[in-house]
């Protein structure tokens, strides 16, 4: 049982790792060259509005 | 060996805070430090604003007065960093130091404090740190060890700062501890809950805020899947992007199901009764956390905020997961010990459960890979601060735009809670909506309300008390011309303008009685001081002398 539980840990550390490195690395945080960020208009703020947050 | 544990703890604490130990101010969204912050009557309850930072705020004003603000802030994040895995560690039962070094690292790199700290809600993670060192100090009440309730006070008394924390605080002291922490818990507790309970416009909230504050899913899974993860935050621009990660929810159910089963070994080395209870209150936690996000609890909880004073507590929900982490971290570390004892390369394991946390959440390192960074204010703030101090004319500050957040091009237009009251020598009025997605929270201060339909009106801001009214320059919001042609410019620079209210000055609405909150104040003072006095002098030592010397006689 605990070989096993042992397994599946080591396992599903190894998809974390390789998965979760994969989709920040390529995926999640690659750049959108298109934008100009030292122009950029308020990212959150519509009408004067400051927003708390984004649900 | 004994060095380990606290060398991995300032590890954690320092990979994530290294960037921020620079000069200059962390301002993100809630988090605001100042200079020196002023003692003002906000900052123990005696304003018209609902107590939410109390007594952190008169806190802060005390220990500015003897460190640079900067240097708090950075003292506050670095121990809360450093104490909360020590403390995990510390309280797991084993003799094995690689085993409390895995639930260190899953106490001290784990979502609910990345969120927490890149949403700024510093106290939250004092209180969270504190969690770990309240349940040891509350086991040692039950068993009866000496001091231990001194050991108990002086380790919620850095909790008890705001209402959550104090809540998070003294629940899980009388869960540790039993009833004997009652009174510690409910004396401790006095500085906020005394002025919230005398506040003449009472502590009922909007229940607006309920379904904007709910927990959300952060992947493909259930919000209930993110919150048992100790995720689940509402706000999107908070949470890590690893926390999106497809493979987080299965990560997430396999930790659980490990701590689970790691935590039947609980019982036999603490005792049943508090193993079974830590249990619950971390299910407790994981319920109120996800009962905003499911069917028919946002219900309830709209209408507990609409009719419960206090109840709004229970908005941003998610806060109350915070109970859960402790069990979970606990469970899972013996839960590898466990499986340790079924394989031969037991240090493959112990290595693969430490570094799963780090290496499935990357971004909570080096401050969320340059999220958070350190700021200077302008001098403007300091020239304002001068002038308000040297002033002896009378009434309060308003700060234009009527906004309660700014986003200053200073602080590379970050969202953050306006600095002003905080860094203003005096109570500074500012608004208290709050927009969620662009749809607006009304807030509860009756102050606030009373000055906006003011400046809408036409009518004298003096009525209201305020004398003076700043306006913050570089940041969204429009500020009507016909409010200033009315006021006299005292102070100007490119990000502030200080003007003078003509005529004269009402004095501010009354708050809850001064009297009876400073009376809740000084007990509470008492309680912590007495708890630190009984650890430090020898009166333990006399009084177990005379025990001794009464069996002898």
């Amino acid at each position: 049982m605990g070989t096993l539980v042992a397994a599946i840990i080591v396992v599903v550390a190894g998809l974390g790792l390789a998965g979760g490195g994969t989709y920040l690395l390529v995926s999640k945080e690659m750049p959108d060259k298109t934008v100009e960020f030292e122009n950029a208009p308020w990212a959150n703020n519509t009408n004067g509005v400051i927003n708390y947050g984004t649900p | 060996m004994r060095l380990v544990l606290p060398a991995v703890s300032a590890a954690i604490s320092l990979l994530v805070l290294i960037p921020l130990l620079g000069h200059g101010f962390v301002l993100n969204y809630d988090m605001v430090f100042a200079p020196e912050q002023t003692l003002v009557p906000d900052s123990l309850g005696l304003g018209s604003a609902l107590p939410r930072s109390v007594p952190a705020d008169a806190v802060m004003a005390w220990a500015t007065a003897l460190l640079p603000g900067d240097i708090v802030q950075k003292l506050v994040l670095l121990l809360a960093l450093f104490l909360a895995p020590l403390g995990a560690g510390r309280l797991v039962p084993t003799d094995s130091t690689a085993i409390r070094v895995v639930a260190a690292v899953w106490y001290g790199w784990s979502a609910y404090l990345a969120e927490r700290l890149f949403m700024g809600h510093w106290p939250y993670l004092v209180a969270y740190a504190c969690l770990p060192w309240i349940a040891s100090a509350g086991l040692a009440v039950r068993r009866g060890e000496p001091k231990a309730v001194a050991k108990l006070i002086l380790a919620c008394l850095p909790a008890v700062i705001t209402p959550t924390g104090g809540i998070l605080a003294a629940v899980l002291a009388v869960v540790c501890a039993g009833r004997r922490a009652v009174p510690v818990a409910i004396a401790l507790n006095m500085p906020w809950w005394v002025p919230s309970v005398l506040r003449p416009g009472g502590a009922l909230s909007t229940p607006d805020g309920v379904g904007a504050f709910a927990a959300r899913a952060e992947s493909w899974a259930s919000p209930v899947v993110s919150v048992l993860g100790l995720g689940g935050y509402w706000n999107s621009e908070a949470v890590p992007g690893s926390r999106a990660m497809p493979v987080m929810p299965l990560l997430t159910l396999v930790f659980v199901a490990v701590a689970l089963w790691g935590l039947r070994s609980l019982a036999s080395r603490w005792g049943v009764r508090p193993a079974r209870a830590l249990l619950i209150l971390g299910a407790v936690g994981v319920a109120i956390a996800s009962l905003g996000a499911v069917s028919g609890g946002d219900d309830v909880l709209r209408w507990a905020v609409q009719h419960v004073p206090g109840a709004g507590l229970l908005r941003d929900s998610q806060k109350w997961v915070a109970w859960w982490a402790l069990p979970s971290a606990l469970g899972f570390a013996l839960g590898v010990e466990a499986a340790g004892k079924y394989l031969t390369n037991r240090v493959g394991l112990v290595a693969v459960a430490v570094l799963l946390p780090l290496v499935t959440m990357p971004d909570f390192a080096w401050a969320g890979l340059g999220r958070l960074r350190t700021v200077e204010y302008p001098s403007d703030w300091a020239a304002v601060r001068t002038v308000l101090e040297s002033s002896e004319e009378p009434g309060d500050v308003l700060a234009l735009p009527m906004s309660a957040f700014r986003r200053f091009a200073w602080n590379r237009d970050r969202t953050q809670l306006d600095p002003a009251p905080r860094y203003l020598p005096r109570t500074t009025v500012t608004d208290d909506v709050v927009y969620v997605g662009g749809h607006p929270i009304a807030g509860e201060d009756t102050r606030t309300a009373a000055v906006r339909a003011a400046l809408a009106s036409g009518q004298s801001l003096g009525g209201q008390g305020i004398g003076w009214v700043l306006v913050e320059h570089g940041t969204p919001g429009a500020v009507d011309p016909s409010i200033l042609s009315s006021l006299r410019e005292t102070w100007s620079g490119p990000w502030l303008t200080l003007y003078r209210v003509p005529g004269p000055i009402a004095p501010p609405p009354a708050g809850a009685p001064f009297g009876i909150v400073l009376a809740a104040d000084l007990i509470a003072l008492a309680v912590g001081a007495s708890g630190l006095l009984w650890l430090l002098l020898p009166a333990g030592r006399f009084r177990r002398h005379s025990v001794v010397r009464t069996v002898e006689e």
